[in-house]
């Protein structure tokens, strides 16, 4: 289980790409790609080596107005799958 | 005699002078392609046909392929035996060693490519000769592929045509899903042929240009029974009676060639044959998932972001749309993009 008080950050070499208020993510090592939806694709612009866990997830409710245990939840949910992609890599920038 | 760019790499088992020399104006580049076989130039010819030029052009940005019939074992610059490859695509391996790009196709023939020297050399098995499709698609287009990029043109696969006001639509969808077929329902009905799988987009000035390669069209027999104009190629003899037919759209379908659009309508169709056939309103991220695993290869990551940047101001520049081919598609098809282009 993530840290609410761990900070991630978007690999630097993936590309990515804004449409339509969603996000296509591309997956270098292994060729597939991945659709956010608009508030993945928040959280992935948030990822930005500053921002804690948590505190994404309370801008996240703050624009959303989403619940913020809800958020949390899910936004580790979207790191774990994105660490283990290799899209995201924990600490500072 | 065409000079050899100066970097091109020493050790040839042929004397340059003695290869065969073509020449092609292709979309503001000049192609020079060099063998030793001519057999393999007439292959590469049949799908460049409309690009022929008689003399170098000097004012062009040039690049220059060579394709040696010979055996790997002459390869000047052979791979490391324990290089590991940056990614798979199909029936191609890509290495990449600083700007050396190496595609081994098939594991039987290898072309290296110089991306910033915008040359490639490509050692070509013999049996290989004998299947035109394996020589163009996987050999050759996925190598010029790789150093069109360095001018900023783009793959897309997908057939291309225009309407008479030049606005482009892409069809595009995976093999068998009846994009070929619906490309030839419009070229009959007026529409201008720019590509049947090989489209490019070159981003310019004044935004995003859609380029063709006006190839054969390959349609299976099935689909040929849908157009009585084609029934010639019914009469054509192949091993197997399910093989595609090839035939040359201008052939058929007089002053149908165009060279390049503006893009306006992307289309993925996809068979259902028991339901209606009709064109439904795609979002733009589905049209942009749908595009990217038929146009974005990942072989020289460096270019990768700049390709996924073109194809998604495309899919933003278009209408996009799913075309379900369903019944009495020869009768709609023209109906609904009759109705679609004149919105």
């Amino acid at each position: 289980m993530l840290e609410i008080n761990a900070v991630f950050h978007r690999t630097q070499e993936t590309p990515w790409n804004t449409i339509d208020n969603e996000a296509v993510v591309l997956n270098l090592d292994n060729g597939h790609y991945y659709v956010l939806n608009e508030t993945g694709r928040r959280v992935w612009e948030l990822l930005d080596g500053e921002r804690t866990i948590g505190q994404i997830a309370a801008l996240i409710c703050e624009e959303y107005e989403a619940q913020e245990q809800q958020a949390q939840t899910d936004i580790v949910k979207l790191l774990e799958e994105m660490l283990s992609e290799g899209l995201v890599a924990s600490g500072v920038k | 005699m065409t000079a050899f760019p100066k970097q091109f790499p020493a050790g040839l088992p042929v004397k340059p002078e003695t290869l065969l020399v073509q020449h092609y104006q292709f979309h503001g580049l000049e192609l020079i392609i060099h063998s030793n076989e001519a057999d393999l130039l007439s292959i590469l010819h049949n799908s460049l046909k409309y690009f022929t030029g008689q003399n170098p052009v000097s004012s062009l940005p040039q690049i220059h392929l060579v394709f040696l019939i010979s055996d790997l074992g002459q390869f000047p610059q052979p791979l490391a035996t324990d290089a590991k490859p940056v990614s798979f695509s199909g029936e191609l391996q890509y290495f990449i060693d600083n700007q050396l790009l190496y595609t081994v196709i098939l594991g039987k023939s290898l072309v290296m490519c110089h991306l910033s020297e915008g040359w490639a050399l490509g050692y070509i098995k013999p049996a290989l000769l004998e299947n035109e499709w394996i020589i163009f698609q996987l050999i050759f287009y996925p190598v010029l592929a790789e150093l069109l990029k360095q001018h900023h043109i783009f793959n897309v696969h997908a057939a291309l045509v225009a309407n008479q006001e030049g606005q482009a639509i892409l069809l595009s969808a995976p093999t068998g899903r009846g994009k070929s077929t619906s490309m030839v329902h419009l070229v009959r009905n007026g529409y201008k042929f720019l590509s049947d799988d090989i489209s490019l987009v070159k981003k310019g000035a004044e935004g995003l240009t859609l380029l063709g390669l006006p190839q054969p069209v390959n349609l299976l027999p099935d689909a040929i029974a849908n157009f009585p104009e084609l029934g010639f190629l019914q009469a054509v003899k192949k091993r197997c009676t399910r093989s595609k037919r090839s035939f040359r759209i201008e052939e058929v379908y007089p002053d149908s060639l165009e060279t390049q659009a503006v893009p306006a309508w992307i289309v993925f169709p996809q068979v259902q044959a028991k339901l209606d056939t009709a064109l439904l309103p795609l979002s733009k991220s589905e049209a942009l998932s749908n595009l990217i695993p038929q146009s974005l290869v990942v072989a020289n990551r460096a270019i990768v972001r700049e390709h996924l940047d073109i194809l998604a101001q495309l899919v933003q520049d278009c209408e996009c749309y799913c075309l379900r081919l369903g019944k009495a598609a020869g009768e709609m098809i023209p109906k609904l993009f009759g109705e679609l282009t004149s919105k």
